[in-house]
């Protein structure tokens, strides 16, 4: 490089263990120095506005520098990249290791810098192999080189590349500047995105990253990220008791920092399953003020207890504690003294500022805690003594004595050598005394917790349940991989593989992660695309036979795995190796969050509510639980909502499956859209499913006389050719299609995705094309387009896709008949014009009367809205559920004596809609099955009428009962009602009903409710809906209920719908409807795409037309519930006994069956329930009527045998189904 | 003569069938014809659908189909688009697996014309006995080595379904105290006390 006379002729001095800080002493990143290209211009080197010092240490560590620098630079023509910076003095000096801490903060540049280097040596490099390479030189880094570290030195890439001609070549970095990524795409691992585009929705919700960082730093909290013996972090492995601490494992993991470590081998880690220290173990800890040992154990005379906070993990003797948090107050230490030896909870002073006695507050930095990690002492950031210096802020002179967020005492001398205190304070109970650290040569350097951990326990969760859930490929590449594409997709799972081993328990060497993925990379893609193996279909055979006629010998000793036949078979010990490693992950992975943190945070919560009653203190209850517990709490929910949603959901899981919407619903479409289209126009469906909306099109303009073009694209080839192209909508270029957009015409029905995600992009890209109309179905929640860009909306129609309008393409059920679904939410039909044709569609709309229904509906429901109080639940009661409504209607008024709530029944007189028909309908079924059970409840009605209660009262006191938590106040108890129920799957209700009703019957099967409403007395209506109900799930089955039917799940449902204020008890059918509805309505969208249904095909022919049930349910939901609240409550005693067999409900197969989980699931799953019942209500009363269910008619609606492929080998496939049946 | 060009024109019909149908694997034994049916059904139209029936072996293990489709196109798709997503079918162990048929698949597949097939009995001293012996001997083997690698692979499935039940049940335990104290109030109660904000989907 060109030097100038100014510059120094001497050799740059190569400096280590450096930092830089700026003049406040902060590190500061030298990447905010002006850099210094080739041609070195000297000029705007002194009108910096950092100022910046370079730190570290020259001559091997001989002496130290500070030196104020200007200006850096990087060569890329030695084997390794070379960083120099420029000193004030003109010299340069070449960077060589960065101090430990430091090397956080240049993490981006270093990244950078290497990959350039690469890519320049390589410029033919794929991307792949640039983050290989990046990955393993930067493998000691906590998270993977990704895309993100390059993101924030764009403008230096985009230098190089210009300046450099070798870099200019690199195709990698040509992409990459291109592509501009975001910053932030946290956790996509660059691997990942190559994975097939199966995955069903990308959410990139700002919650869910949210959710994700926080919840990674709160685990980290809940898990102790450095030793126990050395305070020092690394390789370390995490007790899974109650004392949450960490250890170095092995000897070498603890090398850096002299530690003991616990002195297993690496391969005993490994193959460990679970640890507990020895402490845990045998209940034995050391009480954390004095040191001694102590029995733990509660069960048998406890010495020491522990701190109830759900984050501590400490063990006291009842005397140390109290006296510690009482230091002055003999009296009140005695005392507390005795209540916590009595099993008390309490709080031990670490939680307490030693100075101030406040508590931490995490958000501002002067209020974070320095907690000792020698004895319970805590300081405040802003309250720490002086001789207390955090890491950053020593220099040679005083020794660091507190570091992110350990802070040994003073009270503690620091040894020189080892930089700890004396290591002799754990005490293992058998084991005695640690022997105190040995003496070590080098200074020791902490670990700090880096600044951003994106703690693998996050992802870990991810990885549990991507492979127990997505279920699909139970290979080992699936789990790591593919596993996380499939069905379910939590944000950001892909970093499982690479991260995958940064797991709770371990973090493993690269190179064996590397192997890992590897291996499971290579799996996965075989799994993913078999068409390796059906390329060359006997492949698999071959090797086998190869392998096994070369090795016979050897032959049994092999686990070929069938998947895995792209790996080498002649090394079979890898195989079995990764074998366990994986199982070791999926192990560790699923107990990312312990039972036992789950039990304590929960304990926790409860202790510190339980304070705040007792009027405690604010600042005493957060000593127990901090915000940020609760906060976690909540995730954790969430997450394992997310895990366990095919479960929870059953049936309704299929709505991650394609929904084809029906050929009579096009048809209706067609013949509202022709209108709007003129001559010559273009009419794209960007997501045909089986293109039969262009035909149907086609045929219908061709009748009115007008000529237009087609295009459909679909990701999936259909059967139907009629101009369908195989293409991802996203690829659509803009010029492919009629440049202008008055003559294009887009729609229809794409996938909708998590919150309406992917719905949104496909919109986002037909934008793009600036169509004259849009026609979409949609979930209600997708962004609206007269937000976005010039759109107007011309109408809107809530009601037209109620019912069973779609169906799952390829699928049968029992019946052997085609599988439709209705939606909890019915999307609406949107046709969005652009404005400059607003007008003009606008008139068409008017003079055709579009959305005819719309109309009709709103006539109907202004009626109801006359009797009862309005819920806001109208609109979700869109469902099809509606098709129960009708019946409603005019059972209703036909028994006004039966429902006791006046002011119900007179709503349902002034119903105009009722249908006599449908009546009819009604009792004409009767005899039949499906709407059987109607009647033949109503009949019941009779009997139950007694017990029906008084409407409003019964219903508040029912509601109050059954609430246990709020009696009074059950209109405060805002059930989630909307969002969470889901009429359709009695699951969804129980498991609202359970969150209500702790100990609600379990049988809040949907249908359950039905069978008991229908019991008691109901109005028709309420059969009606019941029914509906039954018909999702199973007609035939109502017959059975009926004869045991309970209200428990009324009850159940109803609470969940407190705010369903009505009045009218009326029929607990009708109370089942709404509940079912509201269930349904609310149910459990919000999370999901609204596209989740309810199964059950069989009933299609049976039904009722659909058309009304939308307006009508709606209506109906109203007032259904406060009956079927009547009911389940009256009933409730009796019918917890009720076995769950009754609930039978059709969803108990279906989420086995649709469910990734094995069949065995579902017995198991059933007696688990059944103990649980008690407890937890509805929602294992879901899982449980799987098994309890009882011999419902073989049309079970439920459309998949479960899974039978392993089966155990005392069951035959053939007695699966029938198991389910018969349990 | 007249044989023979029946034979033959039986022979390319047999053929041309062959090219119009898909070799499904990795069925799952409870899968009915309707359910296939209806699945391939959405590719193309399905003809027919034949279950290869397994007379030897355990019961309990995939199955496999042949499935006639309308035109070698539409063969041609279902394997493309089966191979290229996960297919599932009536449960979610496994995908199956299609291929392209083969002659060799169908049992009940003609003659081939030009061909004779004899069978006589070996003597001994033949020197073709120690051939034939040979060949049995190896068949007999794969046969035994077949059975061992199904019985690993069972093996394996089942210890996997035995975890994933583990799981399961141990996260919806998890997931059941959660829901619990969130859902009668006290977490969210306590969220409040202390003026929180909490995300609860």
């Amino acid at each position: 490089m060109a030097s100038s006379d100014e510059e120094a002729d001497t050799l740059p001095e190569s400096v280590s263990t450096y930092h830089f800080a700026n003049d406040k002493d902060e590190p500061i990143s030298f990447s905010l120095l002006p850099i210094r290209w080739r041609e070195s211009k000297n000029l705007d080197d002194e009108k910096k506005n950092h100022m910046i010092f370079l730190k570290g240490s020259v001559d091997n560590g001989l002496r130290t520098i500070y030196k104020q620098v200007i200006a850096w630079k990087f060569d890329l023509s030695n084997k390794t990249p070379q960083i120099s910076v420029l000193t004030k003095e003109k010299c340069w000096m070449e960077l060589g290791k960065p101090r430990k801490s430091y090397e956080i903060i240049i993490r981006t540049v270093l990244i950078t810098v290497h990959c350039l280097h690469f890519a320049r040596w390589n410029p033919e490099a794929s991307g792949k192999s640039v983050w290989d390479y990046l990955s393993k030189t930067f493998s000691l880094y906590e998270h993977r080189p990704s895309q993100n570290d390059l993101v924030d030195h764009l403008d230096l890439i985009g230098e190089a590349v210009q300046k450099e001609n070798s870099l200019a070549k690199c195709k990698f970095l040509l992409n990459f500047l291109e592509e501009k990524p975001r910053k932030k795409m946290s956790d996509e691992d660059f691997q990942a995105t190559t994975m097939s585009a199966f995955i069903v929705d990308d959410v990139e919700d700002d919650n869910f990253e949210d959710l994700e960082e926080d919840e990674s730093n709160d685990e980290d909290e809940l898990f102790d990220s450095v030793c126990a013996f050395c305070d020092n972090g690394g390789n370390i492995l995490c007790c899974e008791g109650s004392c949450l601490r960490s250890f170095h494992a092995t000897a070498e993991s603890g090398e850096e920092s002299a530690c003991e470590s616990l002195g297993f081998t690496n391969r005993e880690v490994e193959v460990m399953q679970s640890f507990f220290c020895k402490n845990c173990k045998f209940k034995q800890h050391q009480c954390f003020a004095c040191g001694k040992l102590g029995s733990s154990d509660k069960f048998s005379g406890a010495e020491v207890f522990r701190c109830a906070n759900a984050t501590c993990g400490h063990f006291y003797h009842p005397h140390c504690a109290a006296t510690l948090l009482h230091r002055e107050d003999k009296v009140a230490a005695e005392e507390l003294q005795k209540k916590i030896a009595a099993g008390e909870s309490f709080t031990c002073p670490i939680h307490k500022c030693c100075i101030c006695k406040l508590v931490e507050d995490k958000k501002k930095s002067d209020l974070q805690f320095a907690v000792c990690r020698r004895c319970p002492t805590s300081y405040h950031k802003k309250c720490l003594p002086k001789e207390i210096v955090f890491e950053n802020e020593a220099d040679d002179d005083t020794i660091a004595r507190a570091w992110q967020n350990l802070l040994p005492n003073r009270k503690h001398n620091i040894i020189e050598g080892i930089g700890t205190p004396v290591r002799d304070h754990i005490r293992f109970p058998d084991v005695g005394e640690k022997k105190s650290a040995a003496e070590a040569q080098k200074r020791r350097q902490t670990s700090e917790r880096p600044a951003n951990v994106e703690e693998g326990l996050s992802k870990k969760r991810r990885l549990t349940s991507e492979e127990s859930y997505s279920g699909t490929f139970h290979t080992k590449a699936s789990k790591e991989m593919s596993s996380s594409a499939k069905i379910i997709k939590i944000t950001t799972s892909e970093k499982i593989s690479s991260e995958s081993n940064s797991l709770r328990k371990m973090r493993m060497n690269n190179p064996s992660r590397k192997t890992v993925r590897e291996n499971t990379k290579s799996g996965s893609s075989e799994v993913e695309r078999s068409t390796t193996a059906n390329e060359n279909k006997t492949s698999l055979g071959d090797k086998l036979y190869a392998s096994m006629t070369n090795d016979s010998g050897n032959a049994k000793l092999r686990k070929p795995d069938v998947f895995g036949s792209e790996l080498d078979i002649s090394l079979p010990s890898l195989d079995a190796d990764t074998e366990r490693r994986l199982l070791a992950l999926v192990k560790e992975a699923a107990s990312s969050i312990t039972l036992e943190d789950v039990e304590g945070t929960v304990e926790a919560v409860r202790t510190a509510i339980k304070k705040l009653e007792e009027k405690c203190s604010i600042e005493d209850a957060k000593a127990v639980c901090e915000p940020d517990v609760l906060n976690q709490v909540f995730k954790w929910k969430n997450k394992l909502r997310v895990y366990l949603a095919p479960f929870l959901y059953g049936m309704r899981y299929t709505s991650f499956g394609r929904h084809f919407t029906k050929v009579e619903k096009l048809m209706e479409i067609a013949d509202i859209l022709h209108w709007y289209v003129e001559n010559g126009d273009m009419i794209v469906d960007f997501c045909c499913g089986a293109n039969d909306f262009s035909c149907i099109m086609n045929k219908k303009l061709e009748e009115m006389g007008k000529r237009c073009s087609y295009k459909n694209y679909d990701v999936i080839q259909s059967k139907n050719d009629f101009n369908f192209e195989k293409r991802d909508w996203m690829t659509v270029c803009p010029d492919e299609l009629p440049k202008k957009g008055s003559q294009l015409i887009m729609g229809l029905n794409p996938p909708f995705g998590v919150k309406a995600a992917l719905a949104n992009k496909f919109i986002d890209r037909a934008l793009q094309f600036k169509p004259k109309l849009l026609i979409l179905i949609v979930p209600p929640e997708t962004e609206r387009l007269d937000k976005k860009k010039p759109y107007d909306l011309v109408w809107k129609d809530d009601r037209f896709l109620s019912g069973k309008s779609f169906y799952l393409p390829g699928s049968v059920n029992e019946n052997e008949k085609q599988m439709d679904q209705w939606n909890v939410t019915a999307p609406p039909l949107y046709l969005w014009s652009r404005q400059d044709w607003s007008a003009k569609h606008k008139a068409i709309a008017q003079k055709h009367g579009h959305p005819f229904r719309q109309q009709e509906i709103s006539n109907l429901e202004k009626k109801h809205r006359e009797t009862k109080t309005p819920a806001p639940v109208n609109d979700q009661y869109n469902n099809a559920g509606a098709s129960l409504l009708p019946n409603y209607i005019p059972l209703q008024s036909k028994r006004p004596e039966e429902s006791n709530c006046g002011i119900v029944n007179d709503g349902h007189k002034g119903r105009p809609g009722c249908n006599s028909s449908d009546r009819e309908g009604q009792d004409s079924h009767c005899p039949r099955k499906s709407h059987s059970d109607e009647t033949s409840r109503k009949k019941r009605q009779g009997e139950k009428t007694v017990e029906r209660g008084t409407g409003e009262k019964s219903l508040g006191g029912r509601q109050n009962g059954g609430k246990k938590t709020s009696p009074s106040d059950y209109k405060g108890m805002h059930r989630p009602s909307p969002r969470n129920i889901d009429g359709r799957s009695s699951l969804e209700g129980s498991s609202r009903s359970v969150e209500k009703q702790p100990q609600a019957p379990r049988n809040v099967d949907g249908r359950s409710s039905l069978e008991g409403s229908s019991r008691s007395v109901e109005k028709q209506p309420q059969a009606g809906i019941g029914r509906n109900c039954y018909q999702h799930l199973d007609p035939s089955l109502s017959d059975s209920y009926i004869q045991q039917h309970r209200t428990p799940y009324g009850r159940s449902l109803v609470s969940n719908h407190d705010d369903m204020n009505r009045r009218h008890s009326t029929n607990i059918h009708e109370s089942y409807s709404l509940d079912i509805h509201g269930l349904s309505s609310g149910g459990y969208m919000e999370a999901q795409s609204t596209r989740c249904v309810t199964t059950n095909g069989i009933e299609l022919d049976r039904q009722l037309p659909f058309h009304h049930y939308g307006q009508q349910g709606a209506d109906f939901a109203q007032w259904n519930y406060p009956s079927g609240r009547d009911l389940g409550l009256g009933h409730m005693e009796p019918a917890s006994a009720i076995p769950y067999g009754h609930l039978g409900l059709a969803a108990e197969p279906s989420y086995m069956m649709n469910v990734s989980a094995m069949q065995r699931y579902a017995p198991r799953l059933d007696e688990l329930n059944h103990t649980r019942m008690s407890n937890l209500g509805p929602e294992p009363s879901m899982l449980n009527r799987n098994g309890s269910y009882d011999p419902r008619a073989p049309g079970a609606g439920y459309q998949f045998d479960s899974m039978g492929f392993a089966p155990g080998p005392q069951h035959p496939y053939s007695h699966h189904s029938a198991g389910w049946l018969n349990e | 003569m007249d044989s023979t060009s029946t034979a033959e024109t039986d022979y390319a019909v047999f053929l041309e069938k062959v090219k119009r149908t898909v070799y499904i694997d990795n069925l799952s034994p409870q899968v009915t014809e309707s359910v296939v049916r209806t699945a391939l059904g959405q590719f193309g139209t399905v003809k027919n659908v034949q279950f290869i029936p397994n007379y030897t072996g355990p019961k309990n293990i995939p199955c496999c189909a042949l499935v006639e489709m309308e035109c070698p196109r539409q063969a041609k798709a279902v394997v493309l688009e089966i191979t290229q997503f996960p297919f599932m079918m009536s449960g979610m162990p496994r995908p199956v697996r299609a291929f392209r048929a083969e002659e060799e698949m169908f049992d009940d597949r003609p003659i081939k014309p030009g061909r004779r097939i004899q069978c006589r009995w070996v003597d001994r001293k033949d020197p073709d006995f120690e051939v034939a012996s040979k060949i049995k001997r190896l068949v007999r083997k794969h046969a035994a080595e077949d059975l061992f690698l199904l019985q690993q692979q069972l093996a394996q499935e089942e210890k996997l379904a035995k975890q994933q039940d583990e799981t399961l049940k141990a996260n919806y335990k998890k997931f059941s105290i959660i829901d619990n104290v969130v859902s009668d109030g006290t977490a969210p109660g306590l969220a409040k006390l202390y003026n929180m904000k909490v995300f609860d989907a």
